[in-house]
């Protein structure tokens, strides 16, 4: 493991030197936290085509520099990682670690519903979602409204053809294995 | 109280039982026996009448307490279950998220901000500092000036007579064809009268001088050599 290391120190060596490494570390750092507005959708990071762009590097000398930059940011208990919008794959800084969200009580009670009710079937409209939280008066109408566009301003939820999905973000804050125990407590309300 | 009224009732109802027992087999009781039961019935008789009206009262009052109870019980847990609950169910999808990182500052920017130079548009803009830049790009150079001997000049003059005299040209014309060093010559000739340029229009006519001429204006013209260098 160390040699493969080694191997891949030596062959960015001669393309990059220490000084430009710690320069091009605190521009990655700088742009993998910004956060953008595209199509009326929070989204952070930067698009991977725009990141060659600005380095001027090719795709495996830019892959050799992400990887030594993933080791790097680990020691802080971030992490590196990859996720699609349309077509195009974009790269952020995720916590390693259980943290809260930015979300508040009723947003994260309807992303919970959402979860609990798409991981068991694949088609959840928002009137179900409405049902369930306005018959049992957890929440009214209006907060549920309000938090589902908050979900899809963010970029937790986005509407496919009349039914609510995941987007990027609840997939990338929230893996199977939580998504799976969220539906599990759902279940017991 | 409860217990000694629910051992009185029994008490009636096993003699109860016991004489319809006794009728349906057709058995004869002693009048002994019969006579201790209906003691004990008039005795029970007269108790329950005593104390009936209080443990029933008891009894409907111990009611309204354990109904009034359930009651607000009910009440609460349909007030504060579901919002308890529901708190507790947000509190566990906010401990079980592992969040996206961004910097402290104003949320958003428009992605349409973030202009990235194509490689091909690249421009490259000259520095301010174009003295520092000049020096910085010959300073491994040596910088040489010619110098000329008599012979060498009297040949220069020689040449550029031969290409000038009693010839019409135009400005660009001249310029492509004297090298820098063959200008410098003519303006030194011209200087000294050795030849004369006349301007006609646009266009620049070189003699010889002659004794006859007059009083002239005199001016000046700038030339740059656009002569391409022989290798």
């Amino acid at each position: 493991m160390e040699n493969n290391n080694t191997d891949k120190e030596q062959k960015l060596s001669p393309l990059i030197t220490d000084k430009e490494r710690q320069e091009l570390f605190r521009e990655l750092t700088t742009i993998l936290t910004r956060r953008w507005i595209k199509d009326n959708v929070e989204v952070f990071g930067v698009s991977q085509q725009d990141l060659l762009i600005v380095t001027r590097v090719d795709i495996a000398t830019l892959e050799h520099i992400l990887e030594e930059y993933q080791a790097f940011i680990s020691i802080l208990g971030l992490e590196l990682v990859y996720y699609k919008i349309g077509v195009e794959t974009w790269l952020c800084l995720k916590s390693n670690y259980f943290a809260p969200p930015e979300l508040n009580e009723a947003e994260l009670t309807v992303l919970g519903v959402i979860i609990g009710l798409r991981e068991s079937e694949k088609k959840i409209t928002t009137k179900k979602i409405k049902e369930f939280l306005t018959s049992n008066d957890y929440l009214k109408e209006y907060l549920v409204n309000e938090s589902i566009r908050s979900l899809t301003y963010k970029g937790y939820i986005r509407k496919k053809s009349n039914f609510i999905d995941y987007n990027y973000r609840t997939l990338l804050e929230f893996d199977e294995d939580e998504r799976i125990k969220i539906k599990e407590e759902y279940e017991k309300l | 109280m409860e217990e000694d009224y629910d051992v009185l009732l029994l008490t009636l109802f096993e003699i109860e039982k016991k004489y319809k027992k006794l009728l349906k087999k057709k058995i004869s009781l002693s009048v002994e026996e019969s006579e201790k039961d209906r003691e004990q019935t008039s005795d029970i008789y007269q108790y329950l009448m005593q104390n009936r009206e209080k443990i029933l009262d008891a009894e409907v009052y111990e009611d309204y307490i354990l109904m009034h109870e359930l009651r607000e019980e009910l009440n609460l847990e349909n007030i504060l279950k579901s919002k308890s609950r529901i708190k507790s169910f947000s509190n566990f999808v906010r401990k079980n998220a592992t969040p996206l990182i961004s910097v402290i500052g104003k949320k958003t920017s428009p992605y349409s901000i973030f202009q990235l130079e194509k490689p091909e548009k690249l421009t490259i803009k000259p520095k301010i500092d174009e003295k520092y830049d000049f020096w910085d790009i010959r300073r491994d150079k040596k910088l040489e000036s010619e110098i000329l001997t008599y012979g060498d000049l009297m040949s220069l003059e020689k040449q550029v007579e031969e290409k000038l005299l009693n010839k019409e040209m135009r400005k660009s014309e001249l310029e492509k064809l004297l090298s820098s060093i063959e200008l410098e010559v003519l303006s030194k000739m011209t200087s000294e009268k050795k030849l004369i340029a006349v301007s006609d229009g646009d266009k620049i006519c070189f003699c010889k001088p002659s004794s006859e001429e007059g009083a002239v204006m005199s001016s000046s013209l700038l030339l740059s050599s656009k002569k391409e260098e022989d290798e």
